[in-house]
């Protein structure tokens, strides 16, 4: 098996032979190779935490909300910050299958398919959490419009209520998306496993499959659908995130209270969301070997996204800070006083860290090229994104209009043991994934691999 | 005829080549030669084999768009006006710029759900059979381009089929029977 420096320079002049490696490198992951040793650890690893996820979601809704740190005045805590955490990081994902291909982004070919199997189990996690958050999950489906007798109507100006159809929309639209990119795969996986004579696995990747052939006008109308829904995530996107940030935005909290909280979520978002890709990526590319395909030159790109977001969402700090200070609300100011100087100040300067000042270093092309670093700095912002949302969602509410009212609030283990739990089940369903499906989307691959052979050709 | 000629006339001719450009060539001698029942596969999308055909994806994406975005909203007028009117903070009964949020949703929702459906009813699937996987060496792993050539067309006979394929450069050419 060639193991060249990089598949896209063997492509230049062998562009066949440099598409059969990777089918049968990515094919033989799914269909023969053992698992590498690491991953069994992993999944022990992260089953365990999915398994402490599981029980502690099982008291949260046997014994109830009380299990959380939360109280008057603080009454949103954990929960939401999760939820807005997790969707953020299904939005990079969105957006690299999405946008990137609609800007005709070579470089996003290795790094979608993960992605958007990252995207749709992110916006698994996030679902649960507005379940988990609620005093009577019981009565959950209220936010529904369903027929009944009680004359219920959900509350449409409400938006918690859009947040339902907005997170709703959006797991529809990932599944399709992914599953619709991952057809033209399971053709290549039904027809590997017929030729190894694999008699289970043809049978499911053939279901799967649903009869694609590679058929030049099934790839047309193939085509035409997946620009349809690229064209659409980035407004998907915008609107999840948006109606999101809008569930803070549109109370009267002084430091909820700000227009900016969409696109500065959005931002906010697509810069926890790369910083996992990059963290993913890095975990795939040496679990399988695929050290040439996922080479430096796409962690520079990610790193560049990570930096341009994060340079947004520094902007949208210093605008929240202006707005305060330049409202005259005396509420607003003494809300970030607090922020600075009050009970949740480690957690205030943590942020400022791990997203303003650590980022920086994103500028330069050495770190961006190094695996190590990013994948520091990735786990920093995701931290940081996770810490921005703590501090806006529990330091508002601790200080708002009533001086009777002050009160900090400090998360209980429970409030550990869910978000903990949760990471856990991401990376155990993102590797169970990689288990069964092709990590690397195959026919984007050969794309670009006969577009880089094609090419040179012409330059002659 | 005896029974393996009249096999031989039921069955298609299935050409793989290793280049676009040989499909390509194999494509147009086709067309010029008016043998429109053919069918081509490729690892990847590659555009300009077929004929531009106006595409109505597009439009069921947008119809459904527009039919579930109505709805929601009709819906949302029909209980905050109609069903049950109840004034909550001061906000107009008919909140358009609220009701606009699900709405607008609900067209991107329509819009996935259109052109997803589009796809698949356009491609006919789930299609689990179909001739072409009978051909041996025929899968879509392989990363060659392929062509079919149904039998039965005008003017076309065994020989000059298989004469015109290699012609334009097929690496191999094998018979596909139903």
């Amino acid at each position: 098996m060639t193991q060249s420096p990089d598949i896209y320079e063997q492509a230049v002049t062998a562009p066949a032979s440099a598409s059969a490696d990777v089918t049968d490198r990515v094919t033989a992951i799914v269909l023969t190779r053992a698992m590498p040793r690491a991953w069994w650890y992993g999944v022990a690893f992260t089953g365990i935490l999915a398994l402490v996820f599981f029980a502690t979601m099982v008291a949260v809704f046997g014994i109830g909300v009380g299990l959380f740190g939360i109280n008057i005045p603080v009454a949103w805590g954990f929960p939401i910050i999760n939820t807005i955490w997790w969707i953020g990081i299904a939005h990079a994902g969105t957006l690299i299958s999405g946008v990137l291909l609609l800007t005709r982004q070579q470089w996003r070919a290795p790094v979608a398919r993960f992605a958007e199997g990252m995207a749709l189990f992110a916006v698994v996690m996030a679902g649960l959490f507005p379940l988990l958050h609620l005093g009577r999950p019981l009565f959950a489906y209220y936010v529904m419009p369903y027929p009944n007798t009680m004359d219920l109507w959900p509350q449409w100006r409400s938006p918690l209520v859009w947040d339902f159809f907005a997170i709703g929309t959006y797991v529809v639209f990932t599944l399709l998306f992914l599953y619709m990119s991952l057809l033209p795969d399971l053709g290549i996986l039904r027809d590997r496993a017929v030729r190894l004579q694999l008699s289970g696995r043809k049978y499911f990747y053939g279901l799967l499959a649903m009869g694609w052939r590679n058929d030049a006008r099934h790839w047309q109308r193939y085509q035409q659908a997946n620009r349809i829904l690229a064209g659409l995530s980035a407004p998907i996107v915008f609107a999840v995130t948006g109606t999101i940030s809008l569930d803070l935005a549109v109370s009267i909290v002084p430091g909820y209270h700000f227009t900016i909280f969409p696109p500065y979520f959005v931002a906010g978002a697509l810069f926890s969301g790369f910083a996992t890709v990059v963290i993913i990526a890095a975990i795939v590319r040496s679990l399988f070997s695929l050290q040439d395909m996922v080479t430096a030159l796409h962690l520079d790109k990610l790193g560049k996204m990570m930096l341009l977001f994060a340079l947004i969402v520094d902007y949208s700090y210093s605008c929240e800070i202006f707005t305060a200070f330049y409202s005259g609300e005396q509420v607003y100011r003494e809300v970030y006083f607090q922020r600075w100087f009050g009970p949740y100040a480690p957690a205030y300067w943590g942020m400022i860290l791990c997203n303003v000042v650590i980022p920086q270093a994103l500028w330069f092309p050495a770190v961006r090229r190094s695996w190590p670093l990013m994948v520091v700095i990735a786990v920093v912002a995701d931290v940081g994104m996770w810490l921005e949302r703590f501090v806006i969602v529990l330091s508002s509410t601790a200080h708002d209009y009533m001086p009777s009212a002050w009160r900090a609030v400090s998360p209980t283990m429970t409030d550990w043991l869910v978000l903990g739990g949760s990471i856990g089940s991401f990376f155990l369903l993102l590797l169970l994934f990689v288990r069964v499906m092709p990590s690397i989307a195959i026919h984007d691959m050969r794309k670009v691999l006969f577009e880089l052979g094609t090419k040179d050709k012409r330059a002659d | 005829m005896s029974e393996r000629e009249s096999q031989q006339a039921d069955a298609a001719l299935l050409a793989s080549f290793g280049r676009a450009d040989d499909l390509f060539s194999a494509v147009t001698a086709c067309r010029r030669r008016n043998w429109k029942a053919l069918e081509i596969y490729t690892p990847f999308p590659v555009d300009g084999l077929l004929e531009d055909t106006p595409s109505r994806i597009p439009w069921l994406a947008l119809i459904v768009a527009i039919v579930l975005a109505l709805s929601l909203l009709l819906m949302q007028i029909y209980s905050a006006v109609i069903d049950y009117p109840f004034i909550a903070g001061g906000k107009a009964l008919l909140s358009l710029p609220a009701f606009a949020v699900i709405a607008g949703i609900m067209a991107m929702l329509g819009g996935v759900l259109g052109s997803f459906a589009g796809m698949i009813a356009g491609n006919r699937f789930p299609e689990l059979y179909h001739q072409v996987f009978n051909a041996e060496s025929f899968g879509c792993d392989a990363g060659a381009f392929w062509l079919m050539l149904y039998p039965g067309q005008k003017d076309m006979d065994p020989d000059n089929s298989r004469a015109l394929l290699l012609e334009a450069g097929a690496d191999s050419l094998q018979d596909v029977q139903p």
